[in-house]
């Protein structure tokens, strides 16, 4: 099971049942909640705890359905993590590409760049993919419905779909 | 001879005096604009004020041709998908708001800029929306 | 690492949860279920384990409820 940050880890839901805790946590971090939390406690990635901070928001969205332009995508997504729409700390998400592969991306504040990683699926090139695909930005004073709005503006129509998706099958197919 | 080039300024007026000082410090003897004065920015008709006032000589860039002869006049090419709804977003916007002067000194600039054995252009000497990328390098002979 | 039946991980937003999650279930002895609670049906962590590692069974947000309580 995975808890977000946002959850109270006193909840009397997560301490009622027979478990092992693990807490991932920054380097040299000597104690928090999660550490207080766990039985086992592991090294991750360099972040910047935010105890002191406000409290940060989470946006997500399902984008289920929707293919991108991969040069727009690339574009809105530099912005977004640049903190164009708010202070982002952490985004994710699995987008559709027109080729029909799904793609998998990862933002951490603290850490340089964004990884990509395409995903182990079929290749969707049957009209609009059946299959879960999203968005999820963690930050400060988000301007969630403009993101909403340059996600949508960055995705295919119906035309532009069926136009890149006749070309990528005939490309396998030859 | 020092010469300060600079180009594409969009409308951005704070962007404009801004280098423009920077230029004065610097103690540039000549100053050259390479276009693109407005669009995206929202100071259109100041930029080119600015500009017209100073007697910076300009040469025409794409932006600065579709105000004059309208969008669909080339066959530019975007980027992405979301750089050409706001690229249309941002031209019809200007074209709403630029005044009439404005567009007629748009309208007589120049293609090409000489100064001696230098030539200055926006995109390329053919055509000021042609971009000339690094994998294009025979272009030019 | 015993044998828990039930393994709970916590921390800070980017420390890397869903990483070493991903590590833990490359291993042989891999449990079957994941469970992401409180996103909702928009969740992309749940999403991503559910497409790299099919053999997991990821329980819906709005089941995890009834699946805890069962536990306890």
């Amino acid at each position: 099971m995975e808890l977000g940050f946002y959850l109270d880890l006193r909840s009397p839901l997560l301490t009622s049942f027979p478990c092992h805790r693990v807490a991932v946590v920054p380097p040299e971090t000597e104690s928090s909640p999660w550490q207080n939390f766990a039985d086992e406690t592991v090294t991750g990635n360099s972040v910047l705890s935010f105890e002191s901070e406000q409290f940060p928001q989470i946006w997500n969205t399902s984008l289920t359905g929707q293919v991108f332009d991969p040069p727009s995508l690339e574009t809105i997504w530099m912005e977004i993590t640049s903190g164009a729409y708010g202070q982002v700390q952490r985004a994710k998400g699995l987008f559709e590409l027109p080729d029909g592969a799904l793609i998998q991306m990862d933002f951490v504040d603290a850490l340089p760049g964004s990884e990509y990683r395409e995903l182990n699926v079929p290749r969707w090139l049957e009209g609009r993919p059946n299959r879960f695909s999203g968005m999820e930005v963690v930050g400060w004073n988000l301007e969630e419905s403009t993101i909403k709005q340059i996600l949508l503006d960055s995705c295919l129509s119906d035309h532009a779909l069926s136009q890149y998706q006749s070309y990528y099958k005939e490309t396998i197919a030859s | 001879m020092k010469i300060a080039v600079i180009s594409c300024i969009h409308g951005n007026y704070e962007a404009l005096t801004a280098v423009l000082s920077d230029i004065e410090a610097q103690k540039a003897d000549r100053v050259y604009c390479l276009g693109d004065l407005v669009g995206y920015g929202p100071y259109p008709n100041e930029v080119v004020e600015l500009i017209r006032d100073l007697e910076i000589p300009t040469c025409q860039g794409c932006w600065d041709d579709d105000v004059v002869e309208g969008l669909d006049a080339c066959e530019c090419s975007y980027p992405s998908q979301i750089a050409e709804k706001r690229g249309k977003l941002a031209h019809e916007w200007t074209n709403r708001v630029i005044k009439s002067e404005v567009r007629e000194y748009l309208a007589n600039l120049p293609m090409i800029l000489k100064e001696g054995n230098l030539c200055f252009v926006h995109g390329s000497p053919n055509s000021q929306h042609e971009y000339l990328l690094p994998d294009k390098p025979r272009l030019l002979h | 690492m015993s044998s828990p039946s039930l393994i709970v991980v916590a921390g800070p937003s980017g420390s890397g949860k869903t990483t070493w999650i991903s590590q833990f279930l490359r291993q042989p002895t891999t449990p079957t279920y994941y469970v992401c609670p409180g996103l909702g049906n928009a969740s992309v962590d749940s999403a991503i384990i559910n497409y790299r590692f099919p053999s997991v069974q990821v329980i819906p947000d709005t089941e995890a409820q009834t699946v805890l309580s069962r536990l306890s």
